[in-house]
């Protein structure tokens, strides 16, 4: 293939010194292609490899099976089925997601769960995520799609438990009282079916002013007898 | 001329230039065919072939991408299919698999040129190909041994070493 050499030889540069010549955006794609725990280990590698796999340019996280791990924070993650199966993670019992793609997500579960945060998700349009998380003792974030909740909240009574429910100003701006029914009628032990209230403590309302929406919302509360 | 299939020549940084199909290289390289379409304004009426500068790339590494090229631009044509949807076939049976494992089955230095190669001529699955390759010879190795095999000194203090372990212990 070569056709015609050129008689002297140009020098190379030769400044280049091996896997340390890459840039930092090409290392941060090599680190994409390797799971998670061993892109974080090439950290200790020197002092240019410290905080590269925070930029890594995608995580692989195969299964969260860490018996120890009791918190759980993700963000902007595309998260697949099977990562949302956490029942290789007794321990875990508080799982925040923001910013995270769950349009794969067929289901969310975890035996160990109490507290469960999702702000600012994108959900399939196509089915329906299922939330079985029956432990759950407190929950925040109305994210995007109330979707989720008028669709999912109905599938079972999930929030046996649920001591605590925080919803955000984006909730407040239309109140979605179907879901919050949804949610309250869902928070009854299954042994006492009387009271709305029985496992369900507190209501947080955080909002600025105490606008029309908001009292609507204090109104409808108040017929359940919860203190707020 | 004109029934005949137009070709350029690529110019290495060492001074060595190599024929290619104008339209190989162009369905593969994002670069070159930039330059291409940025010279035929001027080529249009000479018969004159074009030679473009790669100063980035030395012959060596220049003429395997340029393997790597045909060889995936040949199977893209046998079965018809753009050279994308062949890479987007899992496993290991797609055509090319034992051709792209063969092909970065080289030492470190070859292959981190390829990386650089790859990148600089923007030819996204050759980049991946490489990238992956250089991660699996991170895959499964103790630090100390990467650190040997990539020849990566250690800066790290003691005291800042102990601080990074501790930082991310999870991981470890």
């Amino acid at each position: 293939m070569p056709l015609e050499r050129n008689g002297k030889k140009l020098l190379v540069p030769s400044s280049r010194d091996g896997i340390d010549s890459l840039p930092d955006g090409m290392l941060e794609h090599i680190l994409g292609f390797l799971e998670a725990q061993e892109a974080v280990r090439m950290c200790v590698l020197a002092k240019c490899w410290r905080q590269l796999w925070k930029s890594a340019s995608a995580m692989r996280i195969i299964s969260v099976s860490n018996s120890n791990m009791t918190r759980l924070e993700l963000r902007g993650v595309v998260l697949n089925s099977s990562f949302c199966d956490f029942s290789n993670s007794p321990s875990l019992q508080h799982l925040d997601n923001a910013n995270c793609y769950l349009y794969h997500a067929k289901k969310i579960s975890s035996e160990s769960l109490k507290g469960l945060s999702i702000t600012n998700c994108i959900f399939s349009k196509e089915f329906r995520t299922l939330i079985d998380i029956p432990l759950l003792i407190y929950t925040r974030g109305i994210c995007y799609s109330s979707f989720i909740f008028s669709w999912d909240l109905n599938w079972c009574p999930m929030f046996s438990k649920l001591k605590a429910l925080l919803l955000d100003e984006s909730w407040c701006v239309t109140p979605d009282f179907q879901t919050l029914t949804c949610i309250l009628k869902n928070s009854l032990s299954m042994e006492r079916s009387a009271a709305i209230s029985g496992h369900l403590k507190a209501i947080e309302i955080k909002c600025q002013v105490v606008d029309e929406a908001v009292s609507q919302v204090l109104k409808f509360l108040c017929k359940f007898n919860i203190c707020m | 001329m004109a029934s005949e299939k137009k070709v350029v020549f690529l110019r290495s940084s060492d001074g060595e230039a190599f024929e290619v199909s104008e339209e190989v290289i162009s369905a593969a390289s994002v670069t070159i065919k930039g330059m291409i379409d940025e010279e035929s304004p001027s080529r249009a009426d000479t018969a004159a072939t074009t030679t473009l500068a790669i100063p980035n790339v030395t012959a060596a590494t220049l003429s395997r991408v340029l393997h790597y090229v045909n060889k995936h631009f040949d199977a893209a044509a046998v079965v018809g299919r753009p050279d994308d949807y062949i890479f987007c076939a899992p496993g290991d049976e797609h055509p090319l698999a034992r051709f792209d494992d063969d092909f970065v089955d080289v030492d470190n230095d070859t292959l981190i040129d390829l990386v650089h190669a790859a990148e600089y001529l923007h030819i996204k699955k050759l980049f991946d190909l490489t990238c992956k390759a250089v991660a699996d010879k991170l895959k499964g190795r103790t630090i100390d041994q990467i650190r040997e095999t990539f020849g990566i000194v250690n800066d790290y203090t003691v005291e800042e070493e102990v601080e990074v372990y501790r930082e991310n212990s999870w991981a470890f």
